[in-house]
């Protein structure tokens, strides 16, 4: 039991998914107070990027600097290649405990087929993912109840993921947990001719199921 | 793009290093295509995909009344709304492996051996055009596997309906979901009695207000 809770919102700040690991909080949190959480961490996060350090801001396209803004549409350039070369080494932590999966169990089972993030063959060196997108920012707010952890998709969809003290999950392992997640929301709910872009998740059964069953076996519960 | 990548690949087969980084990235987004076409990606029959693509523009064109330049614009509103999702769908496939691209011959390349290879298995030719800034996907005579069976009807084919112009929408919206604008037209078609199909891309231009906070 080290996860309370998961929240994704989308690229302009509002809630669209939530799901809770602990029955307690349902209690004491409703979800208003939930939007509210959400809109706060999302303007933390956008305010941080404020204050990068002098020495990462060439890296960083939306730094926000408000002397040299220059206008708002330039071309992709040639010439500015360096700004992408800035790689965050992240070590693969692969889908842990594969001894509750029995063969019956058809959602685990695709789970282990489909998820992208299980082949360790994709990645050159075996061992490290390597995340280009998050330059400046939050990955991980450590307080003395609670730990916060971050992860930002290059389309500006947040994941944040937020546990309690009893196990130390490290910064990495909860990265790879979250681009898991990014690939089960843009494999299930994104293909959904019926969802609408932006738009908060409701009803969607086979997500719910399959969050519950990755974070089963990523014994984070 | 890669660079760190490239290099510690050299590195380990300890080749000799005078090699052109251009090539080296061509090489590995081809290599990286190739991994995702095999390892993620879920396939279906050719060929089914084929006929429900025709009778899905067959439908579309009877409704508008023959009328082409309705149907081309529907059919790229259609795919507009597909490359908004599926852009998402690229990166989570790819894991990260290649970063926000940093100059048109890397964009052309990026989508040409990544992405087409990955959602439709065939790799066009990039053709790109330093001095308009435009690049050019060119498909062979049948690489391109929408119009495979196809053979427009005489008044269509005056009318210039681009038969797959659904590809175009793609890219452009896919494109704009990752703060790049840019103008996506068919500019031939071998259906149309052209030599090649051409897909152009052109007035690419980045929008830095919409570049995610932290990137």
């Amino acid at each position: 039991m080290s996860l309370e809770s998961l929240l994704i919102i989308n690229k302009s700040g509002g809630l669209i998914y939530n799901k809770n690991f602990n029955d307690n909080i349902e209690k004491n949190i409703n979800s208003n107070d939930m939007l509210i959480l959400a809109s706060t961490l999302h303007s933390a996060f956008t305010l941080t990027n404020c204050i990068l350090p002098e020495v990462l801001q060439k890296y960083s396209e939306s730094y926000n600097d408000s002397k040299e803004r220059k206008e708002n549409e330039e071309e992709l350039d040639v010439t500015d290649s360096e700004r992408n070369k800035f790689p965050i080494k992240v070590k693969y932590y692969p889908i842990g405990n594969k001894v509750n999966i029995t063969t019956n169990n058809m959602i685990a089972n695709e789970l282990l087929r489909e998820t992208t993030m299980i082949g360790t063959e994709l990645f050159y060196n075996k061992k490290d993912i390597i995340d280009y997108e998050q330059v400046s920012c939050i990955r991980h707010i450590d307080s003395d109840v609670l730990d916060v952890y971050f992860y930002q998709s290059i389309t500006g969809i947040k994941f944040i993921s937020i546990s309690n003290k009893k196990e130390n999950l490290g910064v990495d392992r909860m990265t790879c947990f979250m681009m898991r997640v990014y690939s089960l929301f843009s494999d299930v709910v994104l293909k959904n001719p019926f969802y609408s872009v932006e738009m908060p998740i409701r009803k969607n059964k086979l997500f719910d199921d399959k969050i519950q069953m990755l974070v089963e076996m990523e014994n984070l519960v | 793009m890669s660079s760190n990548i490239s290099s510690e690949k050299t590195n380990e087969s300890s080749t000799v290093s005078q090699v052109d980084p251009d090539y080296q990235k061509e090489i590995f987004l081809k290599q990286l295509g190739e991994h995702v076409y095999q390892q993620n990606m879920k396939k279906i029959n050719a060929e089914f995909f084929n006929v429900t693509y025709g009778s899905f523009v067959r439908t579309l064109i009877d409704f508008y009344d023959s009328d082409a330049d309705k149907c081309n614009e529907k059919l790229k509103a259609m795919g507009e709304s597909i490359g908004s999702r599926l852009i998402d769908d690229f990166y989570s496939k790819v894991t990260n492996q290649i970063p926000r691209c940093s100059n048109l011959k890397d964009l052309g390349n990026t989508i040409a051996y990544v992405g087409f290879k990955m959602y439709i298995n065939t790799v066009p030719r990039v053709i790109f055009d330093e001095t308009n800034r435009t690049i050019k996907f060119r498909f062979e005579s049948n690489a391109n596997i929408f119009n495979k069976f196809v053979e427009l009807p005489d008044d269509i084919k005056e009318k210039k309906l681009y038969y797959s112009n659904i590809v175009s929408g793609i890219i452009k919206a896919a494109l704009a979901g990752i703060a790049l604008n840019c103008d996506v037209e068919f500019i031939s078609d071998t259906l149309l009695d052209d030599q090649y199909t051409d897909i152009q891309i052109s007035n690419v231009t980045r929008i830095k207000d919409e570049v995610p906070m932290g990137q």
